[in-house]
């Protein structure tokens, strides 16, 4: 399977960026990621070192991210690079629909907003994944990823139901998400060699 | 005047009341259809959105409503099929 080139992956992310209106930090040298990692580890929520190495944040429209964009790293294949950059887009585009107070209610107030937004969310890496390969992930193994987000079981199951029925749209051809559709775009325009996909 | 002013509470009350939204509980992880609407039912017995068909027919091309899936009791965002005798649905 052909991967992406650096330059592929920093274009991807300028285009992105543009569009969504966002900027990208590098998360290990951000102090107020520092402080969050730091927060959330008091609260006993998530391990500090693995907030800041294994997981994207976006703030508003601010997107940080655990490695230098186009270069991969442990845990962060230039593709994956690709794919956590739509999924943070998505989360712009959130914060838009919702404007900034909704956004807030919902992703910290209910763990059941937080678990709706982030399975939006992941369906970009569904979609992304079926451009490039023809196959739908796992549902189940997606939404297992939203246990990292103290959320409840019946939220991940929730998480785990919407991946399902998005996969079926998925795979007959329906772009759901706003951020896929654009990456997509980008996709099929200046690397359409990534693709294995017959569909 | 005190009368007036009860039963101007009395109507404010009611017709606060009454613009209270049903709640709609649902059962856990079933999906349906709203209109072009596909929906999830949350883990605090609410209807939220799944995705929305007319947005999927726009970025995919084509035209998509919510549907049954085919043998299955979930919907989703499905192509909409030609009819049978040709016009379409």
């Amino acid at each position: 399977m052909n991967q992406p080139t650096p330059a592929q992956v920093r274009a991807f992310y300028a285009h992105m960026l543009d569009h969504f209106g966002a900027s990208v930090i590098n998360k290990q040298s951000a102090l107020e990621m520092q402080g969050v990692a730091l927060l959330l580890a008091q609260l006993g929520i998530l391990n500090q070192d693995a907030f800041l190495d294994r997981f994207a944040t976006t703030a508003g429209r601010r997107i940080y991210v655990p490695f230098d964009v186009g270069e991969p790293r442990d845990g962060w294949s230039l593709w994956s690079q690709i794919a956590v950059c739509a999924h943070e887009c998505q989360h712009v585009v959130q914060y838009d629909r919702l404007r900034p107070l909704g956004f807030a209610w919902q992703y910290v107030a209910t763990t059941a907003g937080r678990a709706r937004l982030e399975a939006e969310a992941y369906r970009c890496q569904l979609e992304l994944h079926f451009w490039r390969t023809g196959q739908i992930l796992s549902a189940h193994e997606l939404a297992a990823s939203l246990q990292n987000y103290n959320v409840s079981d019946a939220d991940v199951k929730m998480a785990e139901t919407m991946l399902r029925v998005s996969g079926e749209s998925v795979r007959r051809g329906a772009i759901v998400n706003r951020a896929s559709a654009v990456a997509i775009a980008w996709l099929n325009q200046h690397a359409p060699e990534l693709r294995t996909a017959g569909a | 005047m005190k009368l007036i002013l009860v039963f101007i509470l009395a109507f404010l009350l009611a017709v606060g009341i009454c613009a209270c939204e049903p709640v709609d509980h649902c059962r856990i992880d079933s999906t349906r259809c709203l209109g072009p609407v596909a929906q999830v039912c949350d883990a605090n017995e609410r209807w939220v959105e799944i995705m929305n068909c007319d947005d999927v027919s726009a970025q995919s091309g084509s035209a998509w409503s919510c549907q049954p899936l085919p043998g299955g009791s979930d919907s989703t965002c499905l192509p909409v099929q030609p009819a049978a005798d040709g016009g379409a649905q």
